[in-house]
């Protein structure tokens, strides 16, 4: 018995070490080919990566315009992924706008903000897919295909 | 004996009564706002700013700003979520609003704040915190690169995420410790 849980320890580790290291992005572009895409381009994943889209300026659109008075001379101009997540992927990046320090998007670099609930990066299924629709509707300004997503994870995973 | 276990039932009896006062005649109990604690809340809300306690705005509001379309244009940012995690999320903020939470402190006095008819999405538009920071200048908040707003009150307020405490002795204003001596 206490063989069989020791055992069942080691593999809960494993598993838990295999989550960082690529299992979660395989299985996340093997769901895009699923869905008919072909094979992806990380060449094609670093064009979209640093590709500069036209922003609309001034969002005050939102339905609080008076207290909508805080600092917005640091709006970028045009939006890419680097507006947050910076231009070296090794190092941190930090929200334009709140300021929050995020973890580098390299697989291989240590994060810096250590969240217990935040596992390594790319681990997460849903988190992957939420961050997608968020940022590809916030940069680019609409949902990124699977092909586009297949490619940006094919360019992220090997910084 | 029988003395003794009068004293000690009267005693029980005064401690809850005296709770229960406190409810039903509404002084609140608890100082700051509740300070809640959920997992799923703060991986889908807490990753732009720290994730607002529940209590810190009226169900009605987390109501209006949990809609899809406030979600996809959240202060000009998207913040939107998988249908699933979007009304767990709702469920968690709206059965903790300010509103419900009338045995702390903060809660009421933000709640009471509120006039009826108004949907604040903002904790910063609600007239008691507003009031509350009314005298602290603008190069102390918005000109303050390692604050940039008031919306990020765990800045200044270092309690604010562990404790829920909001209270001024508990300030501290980067770039400014010395805040007290200079707002009047
Ligand atoms: C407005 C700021 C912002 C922009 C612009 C942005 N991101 Fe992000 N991104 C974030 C934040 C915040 C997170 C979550 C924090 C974290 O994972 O550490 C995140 C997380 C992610 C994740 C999840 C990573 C994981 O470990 O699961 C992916 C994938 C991602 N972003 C891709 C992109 C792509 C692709 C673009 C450009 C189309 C982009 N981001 C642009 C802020 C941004
Ligand atoms: C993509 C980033 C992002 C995510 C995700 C996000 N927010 Fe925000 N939130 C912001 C920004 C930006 C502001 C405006 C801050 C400012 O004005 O400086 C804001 C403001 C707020 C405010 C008002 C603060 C004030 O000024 O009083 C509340 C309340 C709030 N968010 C709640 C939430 C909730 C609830 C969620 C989860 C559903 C969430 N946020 C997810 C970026 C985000
Ligand atoms: C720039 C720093 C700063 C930020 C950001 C900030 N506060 Fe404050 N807050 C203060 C200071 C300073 C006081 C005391 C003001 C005074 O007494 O004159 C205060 C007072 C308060 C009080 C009243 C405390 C008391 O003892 O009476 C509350 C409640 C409060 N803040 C809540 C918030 C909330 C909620 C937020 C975020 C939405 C926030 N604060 C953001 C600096 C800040």
């Amino acid at each position: 018995m206490y063989k069989m849980m020791l055992f069942a320890v080691m593999l809960l580790g494993t598993s838990a070490v295999q989550a960082g290291d690529g299992t979660v992005i395989d299985e996340v572009l093997a769901g895009y080919q699923a869905e008919g895409v072909g094979s992806f381009s990380a060449e094609h994943g670093k064009e979209m990566w640093i590709a500069k889209h036209e922003g609309p300026l001034g969002l005050d659109g939102n339905p609080s315009g008076e207290a909508f008075k805080i600092r917005r001379d640091d709006e970028p101009r045009s939006r890419s992924c680097q507006t947050c997540h910076g231009t070296d992927l090794s190092l941190p990046g930090k929200h334009w706008r709140t300021g929050k320090l995020i973890n580098p998007m390299s697989p291989k670099a240590k994060p810096v903000e250590v969240d217990e609930d935040d596992g390594p990066r790319f681990s997460d299924k849903a988190k992957i897919e939420k961050w997608f629709l968020r940022n590809c509707k916030w940069t680019v300004g609409r949902e990124c295909t699977g092909q586009e997503k297949g490619d940006l994870l094919s360019f992220l995973r090997n910084q | 004996m029988l003395k003794k276990i009068f004293a000690l039932l009267l005693l029980v009896f005064l401690q809850s009564s005296w709770a229960f006062a406190h409810d039903i005649f509404g002084f609140p109990r608890h100082r700051g706002v509740e300070p809640l604690v959920d997992k799923k809340y703060e991986s889908s809300c807490g990753e732009c700013h720290f994730a607002y306690q529940p209590g810190l705005l009226p169900s009605r509001s987390w109501a209006k700003m949990m809609r899809p379309e406030q979600l996809e244009d959240h202060f000009g940012e998207n913040a939107e979520l998988a249908e699933k995690e979007r009304l767990y999320i709702l469920k968690f903020l709206t059965e903790n609003g300010a509103d419900k939470t009338w045995h702390y402190k903060r809660s009421v006095k933000i709640n009471q704040s509120i006039p009826e008819n108004v949907t604040p999405l903002r904790i910063t538009e609600t007239p008691y915190i507003k009031k509350k920071h009314m005298e602290i200048p603008r190069r102390m908040i918005q000109d303050n690169k390692k604050v940039r707003g008031l919306s990020y009150c765990n800045k200044c307020h270092t309690e604010a995420v562990s404790k829920g405490q909001f209270s001024r002795t508990n300030v501290d204003i980067p770039n400014f410790r010395n805040w007290d001596d200079l707002i009047d």
